[in-house]
């Protein structure tokens, strides 16, 4: 097949699915009419994507594999002809979303420890729902509560391939050195996860709002 | 309805930047130039008003947070007494307004109750490794607020629905090719056996019905019975039938007789028994 021809196939193959399609997923289906490559429909998308530079949509690989999707830049646009339909989460359930994401798998204890409330049934049921969280077995503890982690769709839906792109977790703070006298100032908090030799200083008067990501 | 306790802890690094005007409760309204800070108690608010307020917290360590993040304070050393006297006040609020309280916010309020009062007991110099009796109350603090900033940059990912959007094109239209599969004689065979083998069990063994009916026996019956006065009762079955047959002509007697249509009389007992029509009412008279 001629790399136009293929690469015709390829992006008509992936508008009609509406959903992502892996490499393999593809090979599969345009080889069992023409004979191709994994290379090839590899070096097809790279055509797909340099073709689609000046234009608002875009092939992007996530956690299921490619799909063509609409730029951000234009999402304003659609917002506005989907309004409705925007799909609203609270900070709730963003909140159990994080946890499961970050600390998988967990059960609803661990969540209900971290977050100090009780785990709302209705979010579980929306996540669960949404194919976003799945249970992947049983902590071996008495009353067997069930783990959750997440999905592959989870990853498309936020527009990631792997779990490590989430944005980092803020760096863990040890209130190890906690002042016993009040009226200390400063406070020094040793960083566990980096080198152990970092100290971080943290004074009362540091605009705390601004959450520090680690890049 | 108290005045939420506001009071700037005392720290010599607060004191130093202190140029900056003190924290205070942002006024709820100003009148006649006066700011009103404290709601007067004969002013109603409609409950859901605060409700939303308060609703915006996703429990109780949220709402710590928000109190100490409010007053500029450092979370490793919390003033536990101001924070506990804030914490309490909104709870009383929450009371007040007859919201449904979750437990985990009276816990909450114990807890500190308990921090506080640890902290007011002298610190013993031998006893090692006492830890800060607020320490595990900040651990917490910490991790949730961890979660909490990374639900926040989760919110900011770019997705589906809200920033990118799935395009595609429509191919129901496409008239889907129906392949049409090749077929060896060996399956054609095949298959036609088992259509053979399963019309064999629908062959079945017709049991046809003896054309014995108790109404034909009845009229039959009535028929011998005809100008005759008496009829041995034996005389009327045929032993050349079968069984049923006797059967059905015995129904047929039983039949007759509840329809009044014949009588059956024993002169003697272990004598001849009889059967005798009965007449139709024109010929009753007659008769009996």
């Amino acid at each position: 097949m001629y790399d136009d021809k293929l690469k015709n196939v390829v992006e008509a193959i992936l508008l009609a699915s509406y959903e992502p399609l892996s490499v393999d997923k593809l090979f599969r289906i345009i080889t069992s009419k023409v004979k191709t490559n994994k290379t090839d429909i590899l070096s097809a998308i790279d055509n797909l994507e340099k073709d689609y530079k000046d234009k608002d949509i875009e092939i992007v690989k996530v956690a299921s594999g490619y799909r063509i999707q609409a730029k951000s830049e234009i999402g304003d646009y659609l917002n506005i002809m989907f309004a409705d339909r925007t799909p609203r989460y609270s900070r709730a359930l963003l909140e159990t979303l994080s946890i499961i994401a970050y600390r998988q798998p967990v059960t609803r204890g661990d969540i209900e420890a971290i977050r100090g409330v009780s785990v709302s049934t209705s979010i579980m049921r929306t996540l669960t729902e949404r194919n976003w969280i799945r249970i992947i077995g049983y902590r071996n503890v008495p009353g067997k509560p069930a783990m959750f982690a997440t999905t592959p769709e989870f990853l498309d839906y936020f527009n990631l391939q792997r779990l490590d792109e989430l944005p980092d977790l803020p760096e863990k703070k040890e209130p190890m050195d906690l002042d016993l006298e009040l009226d200390d100032q400063s406070v020094e908090s040793q960083d566990l996860e980096g080198n152990g030799s970092e100290l971080v200083s943290v004074d009362s008067n540091q605009d705390m709002e601004a959450p520090t990501i680690q890049d | 309805m108290d005045e939420p306790n506001i009071k700037l802890i005392k720290n010599k690094d607060i004191d130093n930047q202190i140029n900056q005007p003190q924290q205070v409760e942002m006024p709820f309204a100003v009148v006649d130039g006066e700011s009103i800070t404290e709601l007067p108690s004969d002013l109603y608010i409609p409950p859901v008003a605060l409700k939303v307020f308060l609703d915006t917290f996703e429990g109780p360590l949220d709402l710590l947070l928000y109190l100490i993040r409010k007053q500029n304070l450092n979370i490793l050393d919390v003033p536990i007494a101001d924070i506990t006297d804030q914490y309490v006040n909104y709870i009383n609020l929450m009371k007040e307004l007859e919201l449904e309280l979750a437990g985990e916010y009276l816990l909450m309020a114990a807890m500190l109750a308990e921090i506080k009062s640890k902290m007011l007991l002298p610190l013993f110099e031998e006893v090692e490794d006492e830890e800060d009796p607020r320490a595990e109350l900040v651990r917490r603090l910490l991790e949730y607020e961890r979660y909490r900033t990374a639900s926040e940059e989760l919110n900011k990912l770019q997705r589906l629905e809200r920033d990118v959007f799935i395009t595609g094109v429509e191919s129901n239209h496409l008239a889907q090719p129906i392949e049409l599969p090749e077929i060896a004689l060996q399956e054609l065979l095949v298959s036609f056996q088992e259509v053979l083998k399963r019309a064999e069990m629908f062959t079945s063994l017709h049991l046809l019905k003896e054309p014995l009916s108790v109404r034909e026996r009845m009229a039959t019956i009535l028929e011998k019975l005809k100008n005759k006065d008496f009829i041995d009762f034996t005389e009327l079955f045929d032993l050349e039938e079968q069984k049923t047959g006797l059967v059905v002509t015995f129904l047929a007697i039983l039949e007759l007789m509840k329809e009044s249509l014949i009588e059956i009389v024993q002169t003697k007992a272990f004598g001849v028994i009889h059967v005798k029509a009965l007449l139709s009412d024109n010929e009753k008279n007659t008769e009996h």
